[in-house]
């Protein structure tokens, strides 16, 4: 349902006084006044026209040729009905009227005595069948003309016979009819095709669908879901075909990966977020109510125009901007409030439980239990203690509005939203001003978007990989929260465990925040030149600061103490700067249309950090003047991109479109003879429904053909990787304490590094019909990225310290992509939409940096085995996991699984996995690994459905993947019997002689036969799912 | 008109294309490296750095813990997981601590190689060169004998380029990495001063010394005498020192037992505890913590088992009481035992009385609560002591009886013992080497390695813990090669057995 409604329906008396309070000024202007006041006498008729608009909102029609606009009339009326008013002064003219809404008519009274042409009447309806009123219907090249009055009939005379009559009305599809020998035409008018004629935002402009010749994914406003989110990013989710959103964990603040065409390099995915024509990182800090649409560039030809940032897809925003109103506001106001909390809770063993299972697993090896076992204190559920119902609210209010020549969009909101753990959340306040003006042929404007965030992070410092979520779940319930007698007054576990700090702790003591200052200034000025040129001056300045702070506490817990207050604060300011000169050229010649562009640009990002750390203080006080030993530090780096861009496009009779565009990047990433890189491309596409044989369909609006082939670049690495610098501050103490320092080039530079090419080519195919009710489109592109920017591993017996960068690998994503949506208007109050749309990616990596380089990755837990790797003729990230085969059940079973007389798995017991020897050679090792799946989805669909009826409307979007596997180390962690800590509750269905027919293992201390090895296919899953996002 | 714009246009584009070279703000480069002493002095001190880096330096944290834990003589708990599965036998290649120990070493060995090369064509003074040229084959002999010593047979590399057509190379047997060590050591002796220059740079004496520990270990007897017996005489001032405490407390560091060193101290406001190169790291070393009970501050990962004290017990000394190694070593509940400042039973709960702690190096006789992990406690490297033991069993190898029982004679009798007679048989002069190295020796990691070249190692290990008896087997003897070696040298293959 509509939260927004709802609420607003609850104090519905309250929000309507407030609305009347801003409306009531503009409901007067707009209000038909049906009395005249009004005083002249002697003017002209063209005059008195004029005067009679300026005071009332009517308007007046009449036929230029046959009305003498010079004859002079009278008028005085004082709150006169204007029917009456105007009836009188054309009383003495030849002049009648009718008035039909807002429209004073005028015709002559007598009938001229042209003769030729005949009379012809009729009535204009819509899809419905209602009769239309206001329909403007003239005749084709001259003003000669009437409206449709409220019944849609019209009455025209003297047509000649080869007229063509053109009907017309706003929202409405224009249609003509030739006049020939009828005398009565009736019409049907239907709501516009809007999609035909929608704009659609591609590099450094814009251009309607139909022109398109890219890929390009839309979604509008309308079709976002902003109201359950405060990101951005989420709100798209499902929407657009090719583009994956995935949110990294729950934690308010915390970031959302999107790919777009499958992963394509193992560096940085980063997208290109441009955001109204100004490059921002991230665009998480964005309200999503100021947000009219977004649009994702993901083929070579739509994006070249971006070059070497887009080889990733771009993403554009365009946000709100105003409007033509008459200078009155248009006001919206929002507020939402919602309630987060875990769905599930992970099912660990309570203390009595706990205490039998590591008894039993102590047992096997002839270990007492653990005292915690022994001398349990409580019976702690810990996910209940640290998790919590968080309190989601988000405020919207913004003010619209122009007037002719200039137009303002102000916009301001307010999100706090609070975790599900304990003291952690997440606070966000936006500011968007934005301004246009224009003065002839002068554009002036700026777009100033400002943004604080405030976010106290989830607690990570507790002694292990995982932060406090795994600290939760494997803490053992049987010792107390709290002990007043330790330091810090909280208890922690003793004896032979894992050191994990208490969770509470992590969760309650210290102090942690981040936050986020960001203004992102865009200003401009256009001009327009003679020849259908235009120039456009862009200058955009970022600042972005931002600040962390983390200060621990003293505390004992047993094993794990922190014996002195710590304190780091760190304060990053970016300053980046961006000046783009455009030069457009836009000219329609008949059949042909021909646009333009060319420019250059410049960018400088400039990044310094200051950080300050100190230790000692005194209880309570957090800076680092208190600390007694302190120690600061600072860096900074700098990066510039410079290009050159052009782009044409040319079409003819709308039926051949083609489009050139090529942009040329120099970096400061990359030395100098490796600096430039040139990224072409093109596109062409084939609007076959406007070919003259497909007229006869004409349930067809529109059928193109298109195809795409272009080469982009990434230089998304870290700065001065080219650079061979001495690394120094590698000290050693002599002398008992004298600080000897060294320094040496202990870096392996890569001075021969250049950008990373990405080549796509793209076919897609859109289809319209039935007057834009049913829509399809569908491509299929491959992506090639190559020199891909890897860290090729190097022997550590070179004595590197590094890995260094060679441009190496190569990956293909290759995919279809496909959507279908179905839009109607069933009557004037219901109307619904419905759209399915799907993707497929297959990822290979065709090349790495030698033949048989192997990157390792998926290291799931403290201290365990890789689970992935990436290597030649697999996807990106495989997993590669020993396969497993049941439990031996019994002695003579692991006997049985031997080679050549030697044990294959010699520290096996009944009940212990049988790991598959796969290349037989009698060892359980790395050879053994087989590939078992991918962590990308094969394929994704999402499903988005909409009605509408009257003010209320009910949304319900559904998303599913299939064919992603999923690595749970999670369970790899809580399976673990081995050691002193919580357990899953599947360790209580643990295999034993009278429970054989169990799946989970022996438990035995120390796990001699490796069952909880992290490389082995135990903990992989399949990762299908289907979930509905929102309702 | 135009051809102003033109102009304008092209400065424009100039000035800002010159922008693109960026040069790093945050480091120097090395065009202007390695010119004069004071570069190779920086240079030098980095090639030192890797024996004290908390994650592979071999005479720092994890280094130490995995050189204990495979002895017969500790019991650990399961607290770092590399680390327990070295102590468990179910270690595999994968193990980050022993690939991060593997790393540290060939770090020194590039930068030994580095500033050996560049120090053919420095133009500096022979003496200065000869000095450098000397500690950097030191380190190079002493951390290629580390890794032979680990992990067998290794790649051996003479050159530090970084030129990726060098990289694959195969491994070279322990034989010729020793061969290697040998020659090293024995430049680097003759380079090499008695004293050092600091405390505790190379000398002669330690490149001796460590040569003698290396024959010794390849049981070559004769040539170990002929470089460990000058270092009992003069120019060497090497003695026992008369109090074994003074071995291992913070007042008397560098003293003239100590033939090689490692400093740890407090120095500068630096706060990451288990920093490595950066100017944020701390000088000290986190291990004070690892043995220390939990009672009294500590992480209590490592303690004695019952069968070192009753080794270390086994002989009281003149006076009839506990072996005084044993008291400054460890700590048990015995009447009189003071820990942290506080008797055994205040200090320590009842629960965890059971335990014998090894206090040798932790802060049991000076705070009365273990501080942060931050030891100020030198690690020796080679005492004095090492050398006349290995002395005593060469020369009892070589059938010379009378002087190892003289050699032996000087540890019994800094500790208190009686002496032994010459009448005493080879097997119980044997037995007696074996275990005045077990009681002189305890925490500083050398256990292992002796049971290992004596052929003692499976008996002892089987009859000690039961939760590692059975896991132990023949490759556990040397550590595997790390499987990211094996993955990117395709020209190295995994030792046997892996």
């Amino acid at each position: 349902m509509n939260n927004r409604k709802n609420y607003l329906t609850k104090r519905s008396s309250f929000i309507s006084f407030i609305f009347l309070l801003f409306f009531l000024p503009s409901i007067k202007g707009m209000e038909t006044i049906e009395k005249l006041t009004i005083h002249f006498s002697g003017i002209p008729l063209s005059e008195a026209i004029e005067q009679i608009e300026a005071v009332s909102n009517y308007t007046f029609f009449y036929d230029v040729n046959q009305t003498d606009l010079n004859q002079p009339v009278s008028l005085w009326v004082n709150e006169q009905d204007i029917e009456v008013a105007i009836a009188e002064m054309l009383k003495p003219t030849d002049l009648t009227f009718r008035i039909v809404t807002r429209q004073i008519v005028l015709q002559p009274k007598q009938s001229t005595t042209s003769q030729t042409g005949r009379r012809v009447r009729g009535t204009v309806t819509d899809d419905l069948g209602d009769p239309l009123a206001g329909v403007n219907v003239v005749i084709k090249g001259t003003t000669i003309g009437m409206v449709t009055d409220m019944d849609g009939n019209y009455e025209l005379s003297h047509v000649p016979a080869h007229a063509i009559l053109q009907f017309s009305f706003i929202g409405m599809e224009t249609r003509e009819e030739t006049v020939g020998n009828k005398t009565v035409i009736n019409i049907t008018l239907s709501e516009n095709a809007i999609a035909l004629s929608e704009f659609v935002a591609i590099g450094y402009g814009t251009t309607q669908k139909k022109d398109l010749t890219g890929a390009v994914a839309s979604v509008k406003a309308e079709n976002m879901n902003v109201e359950s989110t405060t990101n951005v990013l989420r709100a798209m989710q499902g929407k657009m075909a090719g583009v994956d959103i995935v949110s990294y964990g729950g934690e308010p603040g915390s970031d959302i990966s999107v790919m777009i065409r499958g992963v394509g390099t193992f560096n940085n995915n980063a997208h290109l977020y441009i955001v109204d024509g100004m490059y921002i990182d991230n665009i998480s800090f964005l309200n999503p109510n100021d947000i009219e649409s977004i649009d994702v560039l993901k083929d070579a030809s739509s994006a070249a125009i971006y070059g070497s940032r887009a080889a990733n897809g771009v993403i554009i925003v365009t946000t709100k901007s105003g409007g033509n109103t008459s200078g009155t506001p248009t006001i919206h106001m929002s507020a939402n409030i919602g309630f987060q909390h875990a769905t599930k809770r992970i099912d660990v063993l309570n203390a009595a439980d706990w205490i039998r299972i590591s008894t039993a697993s102590r047992e096997a090896v002839g270990l007492e239990p653990l005292d915690m076992a022994v001398n349990p204190q409580a019976d702690t559920d810990w996910q209940d203690l640290i998790m919590r119902t968080g309190l989601m609210q988000n405020y919207n209010l913004s003010a619209q509005g122009g007037a002719s020549n200039f137009k303002y969009y102000i916009a301001g909101g307010y999100t706090n939203q609070e975790g599900i753990i304990q003291n952690s959340g997440y606070e966000r306040l936006n500011l968007q001003v934005k301004t246009e003006f224009k003065k002839g042929i002068f554009t002036v404007g700026e777009n100033i978007l400002v943004s604080y965030d405030h976010n106290i992070p989830m607690p990570t410092g507790t002694s292990r990989v995982g932060g406090i979520m795994s600290a939760m779940l494997l803490s053992i319930p049987t010792y107390t929260v709290y002990d007043d007698t330790k330091e810090g007054g909280f208890n922690g576990p003793w004896g032979d465990v894992i050191t994990l700090l208490n969770p509470v702790a992590a969760a309650d003591m210290g102090k942690q925040r981040k936050e986020n200052y960001k203004t992102y200034i865009n200003t401009y000025a256009e001009v327009e030149l003679p020849f259908d040129l235009k120039y456009k001056l862009n200058v955009n300045t970022d600042l972005l600061g931002s600040y962390r702070l983390a200060y621990e506490t003293i505390y004992n817990t047993g094993l794990n103490q922190n014996n002195r207050n710590k304190l780091s604060e760190e304060r990053g300011q970016k300053k980046n700067m961006l000046i783009e000169n455009l030069l457009t050229f836009d000219r329609q010649l008949g059949d042909h249309k021909v646009t333009a562009l060319a420019g250059y640009t410049y960018q400088q990002n400039k990044y310094r950090l200051l950080t300050g750390s100190g230790a000692y203080m005194p209880d309570k006080i957090m800076v680092l003047d208190a600390a007694t030993e302190s120690q600061s530090g600072s860096w900074e780096t700098v990066a510039t991109l410079t290009s050159v861009l052009g782009r044409v496009f040319y079409s003819y009779k709308n039926k051949y479109l083609v489009n050139v565009t090529l942009r040329r990047d120099g970096s400061s990433k990359f030395m100098k003879d490796y600096c430039y890189g040139n990224f072409p491309s093109f596109s062409l596409g084939w609007n076959i429904a406007e070919e003259t044989f497909m007229e006869k369909f004409d349930f067809l609006d529109m059928l193109k053909l298109r195809g795409s082939y272009g080469v982009l670049g990434n230089q998304e690495i870290d700065n001065y990787l080219y650079s061979s610098d001495v690394t120094s501050n590698i000290n050693y103490l002599i002398d008992g304490n004298m600080m000897w320092n060294g320094s040496f080039p202990k870096v392996f530079a890569s001075p021969t590094i250049k950008w990373e090419n990405t080549e796509m080519t793209n076919i897609g195919l859109d289809v319209v019909l039935l007057n834009s009710k049913l829509k399809f489109t569908a491509e299929y592109y491959i992506k090639n990225t190559t020199d891909i920017l890897l860290n090729v591993p190097i022997p550590s017996s070179t004595g590197a310290d590094n890995d260094p960068l060679v441009n190496a690998g190569h990956i293909r994503n290759k995919g279809f992509e496909f959507l279908i949506g179905w839009d109607k208007i069933v009557s004037k109050d219901l109307s619904y939409s419905l759209s399915l749309v799907g993707s497929t990616v297959k990822n290979e990596v065709i090349r790495m940096g030698t033949g048989d380089q192997v990157i390792w990755s998926g290291r799931p837990n403290q201290s365990g085995a890789n689970t992935t790797k990436s290597l030649q003729g697999y996807p990106i990230g495989g997993f590669w996991l020993i396969p497993t085969d049941g439990l031996f059940q019994s002695e003579e079973e692991v006997e049985a699984h031997s080679k050549d007389g030697n044990l294959i798995q010699p520290n096996a017991k009944p009940g212990d996995i049988r790991f598959v020897d796969t290349n037989g050679d009698g060892l359980i090792n790395d050879d053994d690994r087989m590939y078992q799946g991918s962590p990308f989805s094969d394929l994704i669909l999402g499903v988005n459905a909409y009605v509408k009826w009257r003010d209320f409307d009910l949304s319900l979007n559904l998303q599913a993947s299939f064919g992603a596997k999923i690595y749970s180390s999670m369970r790899s962690d809580l399976e673990d019997v081995s050691k002193g800590q919580n357990y899953s509750a599947k360790a209580l269905n643990y295999w034993s002689q009278e429970n054989s027919d169990s799946n989970f293992p022996l438990v035995v201390w120390g796990d001699p036969n490796q069952n909880a090895r992290t490389d082995s296919d135990r903990f992989l899953e399949n990762g299908d799912y289907l979930r509905i996002s929102n309702v | 008109m135009k051809k102003i714009i033109m102009c304008i246009i092209t400065v424009l584009l100039l000035s800002c294309e010159s922008n693109l070279d960026q040069l790093n703000p945050n480091n120097i480069t090395t065009e202007t490296f390695f010119e004069t002493e004071d570069d190779f002095l920086q240079a030098l001190v980095t090639t030192y750095m890797p024996l004290r880096n908390p994650y592979g330096g071999y005479y720092n944290a994890r280094s130490v813990e995995i050189r204990n834990y495979r002895g017969d003589d500790v019991v650990t708990r399961n607290d770092t997981e590399d680390c327990y599965q070295i102590y468990l036998f179910i270690n595999s290649p994968e193990n980050v601590t022993v690939q991060k120990m593997f790393d540290e070493c060939y770090s020194g060995i590039y930068r030994a190689n580095t500033i050996l090369k560049k120090l053919e064509k420095a133009d500096l003074s022979e003496a200065f060169i000869n000095q450098i040229r000397g500690e950097a084959l030191f380190l190079r002999g002493l951390y290629y004998f580390i890794l032979a010593n680990e992990f067998k047979d290794v790649p051996l590399r003479l050159v530090g380029p970084q030129d990726p057509e060098t990289f694959p190379i195969p491994k070279s047997s322990q034989s010729d990495v020793y061969a290697q060590v040998e020659s090293d050591l024995q430049t680097a002796a003759g380079l090499l001063t008695v004293e050092p220059l600091n405390n505790r740079r190379a000398t002669k004496g330690a490149a001796w010394a460590f040569l003698g520990k290396m024959y010794i270990y390849t049981e070559r007897w004769a040539d170990a005498i002929q470089v460990l017996e000058p270092l009992t005489q003069s120019p060497y001032s090497y003695g026992l020192v008369a109090d074994y405490k003074h071995t291992c407390d913070l007042e008397h560091e560098y003293n003239k037992e100590s033939i090689f060193e490692i400093t740890y101290q407090q120095v500068g406001s630096a706060t990451d505890r288990w920093g490595t190169e950066t100017v944020n790291t701390m000088m000290t070393s986190p291990l004070n913590r690892f043995f220390s009970a939990a009672d009294c501050g500590g992480y209590d990962i490592c303690n004695a088992l019952e069968k070192l004290l009753n080794i270390m017990l086994s002989e009281p000394d003149k006076d009839g009481n506990y072996d005084i190694r044993a008291v400054i070593s460890l700590a048990w509940d015995y009447p009189g035992c003071m820990y942290f400042n506080k008797p055994f039973t205040e200090s320590i709960s009842p629960v965890n009385q059971s335990k014998i702690f090894i206090r040798k190096n932790t802060y049991a006789d000076y705070l009365d609560r273990d501080k942060a992990a931050e030891s100020e406690f030198n690690e020796k490297a080679y005492r004095y002591s090492n050398v006349l033991l290995f002395l005593a069993e060469a020369y009892l190898k070589t059938g010379n009886k009378e002087r190892a029982i003289s050699y032996l004679n000087q540890i019994r009798n800094r500790a208190n013992l009686n002496l032994l007679d010459s009448s005493t048989n080879e097997t119980a002069v044997m037995n007696d080497i074996i275990k005045q190295r077990a009681i002189e020796f305890v925490r500083e990691g050398e256990r292992f390695y002796d049971l290992r070249r004596w052929g003692l190692l499976e008996q002892e290990i089987q009859s000690t813990t039961p939760e590692r008896a059975g896991n132990f087997s023949r490759r556990y003897y040397y550590l595997p090669i790390p499987s990211k070696e094996i993955q990117t040298n395709p020209e190295c293959i995994q030792a046997e057995g892996w």
